[in-house]
């Protein structure tokens, strides 16, 4: 007898093959030397089996007339295959057309930017909506991802078109973002009542931290996404980017 | 005789015989799955008709990379089957239902007297199983069968056909037989119980 008995949990998940090789050879060595588990799992391996012939034959024989005739659906078939590659394309160029829009607008925004970070005006950022709106078309193309119908989903190449899409946005408007927290930085430390010019000269103890966490995300990202473009994980991390951007661009509307 | 991918690639050539080929050969398959999802022949049947309509008008775009054709249309039955069981609660929601008294899903086609144990305990395993919530029985059903060598599939194609991760499968399948295996043992006892009163 060595330890304790194995939880009924676990010797379903035995029988299941549902456990960690670790855990199965542990359990393995265990069944030699217990005949009580070895009981417990044979009585489940009974059922099992019980199970899975009962479904097998119910499912085998189950009670069906001949199938329709494929006449009958040839021509739904006809009509629905012109009707669904003329919708695919305009759902997929509507998608990559809002990306791409989305990307020349946060682009565009970068400009004024340049001279900013160099003087001070705290509500540039706050106030210009070229990023909140090339957020808001990422958002649009993100979200279409994600009610696909099932077994359908975007050609490679096209995922992958979005995929980049997307993520140059994403890092742009993060960018912004990093902007977004200077001036949000540099409000609370005038609100405790410093001048703006030592609001600013103290500035880069919330850029640099936020700009490396920019690298991060950015590289990490990158990594991310290539590793599964197109799958439902890549399109929610892109969702998740973006809605977190969309309220830092938003937070100082409210604030200031 | 062609192969599977061939008349995939015909079909999405625009051959329409390619199309009936496909259609012929895996309209069984899909019926069963749906039966086993559904517990209802006739609906079982509409359903493996819409699905696999639906996977022949966007065969396009299937991806024989992603995943086998089988397991594409099972996803493809697996949604319809939810869409249809989503209806069907819609239309017939009633107390007594949702208190569990509801009654019991048709016995299957009954057998020769001969088998008749082995049949009852088949009967309480198949009510059983469509008294499983929906997740459950998609997971216990595809575990047990379905896939490519006659058996069941792998937790990586149920996980892919349900879409949920891979552990969410594994933890459903065992979820489902602990559920079964009790109301088998409840069964039991009152099959005892009347056999004794009897
Ligand atoms: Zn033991």
């Amino acid at each position: 007898m060595i330890g304790k008995h194995f939880s009924e949990e676990m010797i379903i998940g035995y029988l299941y093959h549902t456990l960690t090789d670790a855990r199965r050879e542990e359990m393995d060595v265990h069944l030699l030397a217990c005949p009580h588990c070895r009981n417990v799992l044979a009585a489940h391996e009974a059922q099992q089996k019980q199970i899975d012939l009962a479904l097998k034959q119910t499912i085998m024989n189950a009670p069906a007339s001949a199938p329709v005739s494929f006449a009958a659906i040839a021509p739904q078939l006809r009509s629905g295959v012109r009707l669904s590659a003329r919708w695919e394309r305009l759902v997929n160029g509507f998608t990559v057309a809002t990306a791409v829009s989305g990307l020349i607008l946060a682009l565009l925004s970068l400009f004024p930017l340049v001279q900013l970070f160099w003087a001070w005006d705290l509500h540039l950022a706050a106030t210009d909506p070229l990023p909140t709106i090339a957020s808001v078309c990422f958002g649009l193309a993100t979200v279409g991802q994600f009610e696909r119908r099932p077994g359908i989903s975007f050609s490679h190449l096209l995922a992958s078109v979005l995929t980049l899409l997307l993520w140059l946005g994403t890092a742009v408007i993060g960018l912004q973002n990093i902007l977004v927290l200077r001036d949000l930085f540099m409000w609370v430390v005038m609100v405790q009542g410093s001048t703006p010019q030592a609001a600013l000269r103290m500035s880069p103890l919330a850029v640099l931290p936020a700009a490396i966490l920019w690298v991060i995300v950015v590289i990490g990202g990158a990594e991310y996404h290539r590793r599964r473009i197109g799958q439902r994980e890549s399109w929610r991390l892109l969702a998740l980017t973006i809605v977190i951007q969309l309220l830092l661009l938003l937070l100082p509307r409210f604030l200031f | 005789m062609p192969t599977e991918q061939t008349l995939i690639q015909r079909w999405q050539a625009g051959d329409e015989r390619a199309a009936e080929a496909l259609y012929q050969q895996h309209y069984k398959r899909v019926f069963r799955l749906a039966y086993g999802l559904l517990g209802d022949a006739a609906e079982a049947e509409e359903a493996a008709q819409d699905a696999l309509t639906y996977a022949l008008i966007n065969i396009g775009r299937y991806e024989s990379r992603l995943s086998q054709f089988s397991t594409w249309l099972h996803t493809i039955t697996v949604s319809r089957c939810r869409d249809r069981q989503r209806k069907r609660r819609l239309a017939t929601f009633s107390l007594t239902r949702w208190l569990g008294w509801g009654k019991e899903p048709a016995a299957p086609t009954a057998n020769p007297e001969g088998r008749l144990v082995a049949k009852e305990t088949q009967n309480a395993i198949w009510t059983a199983v469509q008294n499983l919530s929906p997740p459950l029985r998609e997971a216990i059903v595809l575990r047990h069968w379905g896939g490519a060598a006659g058996d069941g599939h792998t937790y990586r194609e149920i996980a892919d056909i349900v879409g949920c991760p891979i552990g969410t499968a594994q933890s459903r399948v065992r979820l489902a037989y602990q559920q079964l295996s009790q109301r088998l043992a409840a069964s039991e006892l009152a099959l005892l119980a009347e056999e004794n009163w009897s």
